[in-house]
């Protein structure tokens, strides 16, 4: 009863007239982008030394948050947040001891739940309203990658550019990028492309004349199904130094044949993967609306 | 002092909701919302044997998935497709031919060094 009543008392003296989702994405009220991802949670066992590690590396700041329970951290860079941080045990056996979560808009929790189940995946939080963010759920795909689902409060952030140190981009790990595809596709509303790079289809998810995330087709018994959202940097061999020097790994070096050598995954030190790009070339991407 | 009252239990109402609204648990956000899921476990580990198509289509115009080409109109452009249509649904078009969508932009960087911009790009 103790933490409800911190709750009440965190919630009620927050500045609600400037920010309808102080928990969750500074959006615009009334405002939201269907299919855009607009939070990430970093679920680690360690908070502390997360918040060294991604301080060193991407050079993140933390707000406490610690009137509410549950020890939520707000995670920002100069230009505002960027997601959350919060305490979760490793449960025995686990593998890793972190775990990032990407939140998709989504225009109603509730019937992206039920859609999820019509289409083979499964619901592993059921939608839920969360004080100063909105209603949340935390589905799973059915091929096992977990995601989340989220109507804001305060509405969507707005299709800017992305500063340094902001989600760039997302690729969902998968063995089937066609069915994964199209479960997406009804869930998020996404209209889906495919290409072809290097001899290999290429999947995309979009919508708003934007691409939100790939899909990429991977060996299910080498790497897990997944998420995984990749984080804008300048410099990506001098990212690399810093995730080493903070304990952190390189999960997977940059490569020709990825994006020119600015594509690289490092892992946090309890395990979390994120990945990390630079944007090659001055100019804008092509056909990104602001 | 009354005003203050009031918007505490406001806030109690408020929070009141976020623990009792659904199957989630009687916690604010972090222990059930990550639960005792498989999702821990997995069945192997990240980002081993990974191919050659991950990370964002690249801006550069020799990159086919930015420009293919022939630089075909996309099909489900205005003029292949009134406003007034309602909207197909969706689908894959497995076409590499045509020129793809590509990521937010990123932001212009600062000068003066630093692994930080600043602006827009929020969430």
């Amino acid at each position: 009863m103790n933490r409800f009543l911190a709750l009440a008392a965190f919630v009620s003296l927050l500045p609600w007239g400037a920010i309808a989702s102080p928990l969750g994405p500074e959006g615009t009220p009334g405002q939201y982008l269907p299919g855009k991802f607009v939070w990430f949670d970093l679920a680690t066992e360690d908070p502390a030394a997360a918040r060294a590690f991604y301080g060193a590396v991407f050079g993140w700041s933390f707000r406490d948050v610690a009137e509410a329970p549950g020890s939520y951290t707000l995670i920002a860079n100069d230009s505002g947040k960027v997601g959350g941080l919060l305490r979760h045990a490793r449960p025995a056996g686990a593998m890793v001891g972190a775990r990032w979560l990407a939140l998709i808009s989504v225009p109603d929790v509730a019937r992206a739940a039920q859609l999820a189940r019509e289409r083979g995946g499964s619901v592993v939080t059921e939608p839920h309203p969360v004080a100063g963010r909105g209603t949340l759920a935390v589905l799973r795909d059915p091929q096992g990658a977990v995601f989340g689902v989220l109507k804001a409060d305060g509405g969507d952030p707005p299709d800017t550019p992305v500063e340094q140190g902001d989600v760039f981009w997302l690729d969902l790990f998968t063995a089937d990028p066609a069915q994964a595809a199209a479960f997406y596709a009804a869930l998020g509303g996404y209209d889906v492309d495919v290409g072809e790079v290097a001899g290999r289809p290429r999947t995309l998810l979009s919508n708003h004349g934007i691409a939100r995330a790939g899909i990429a087709r991977i060996e299910p018994s080498k790497t897990r199904p997944q998420w995984l959202p990749y984080i804008l940097v300048d410099d990506v061999p001098a990212t690399l130094d810093r995730v080493r020097r903070a304990g952190g790994r390189v999960v997977l070096p940059p490569r020709a044949g990825l994006l020119e050598g600015n594509v690289a995954v490092i892992a946090d030190p309890q395990g979390g993967t994120l990945g990390i790009v630079r944007w090659p070339g001055d100019a804008p991407a092509p056909g990104a609306a602001r | 002092m009354k005003r203050r009252a009031c918007v505490m239990a406001l806030g109690l109402l408020l929070a009141g909701c976020a623990t009792e609204g659904g199957g989630g648990g009687a916690d604010f956000y972090g222990g059930y919302y990550y639960g005792y899921d498989d999702w821990w476990y997995g069945g192997g580990a990240c980002c081993v044997d990974l191919p050659d198509d991950i990370g964002p289509p690249g801006p550069r115009p020799e990159h086919p998935i930015a420009l293919p080409p022939d630089g075909g109109a996309r099909p489900e452009n205005p003029i292949a497709q009134p406003p007034s249509q309602p909207k197909a649904a969706p689908k894959a078009d497995a076409s590499p031919a045509r020129s793809m969508p590509a990521p937010r932009p990123a932001a212009p960087m600062r000068s003066g060094g630093g692994m930080r911009g600043g602006g827009g790009g929020r969430r």
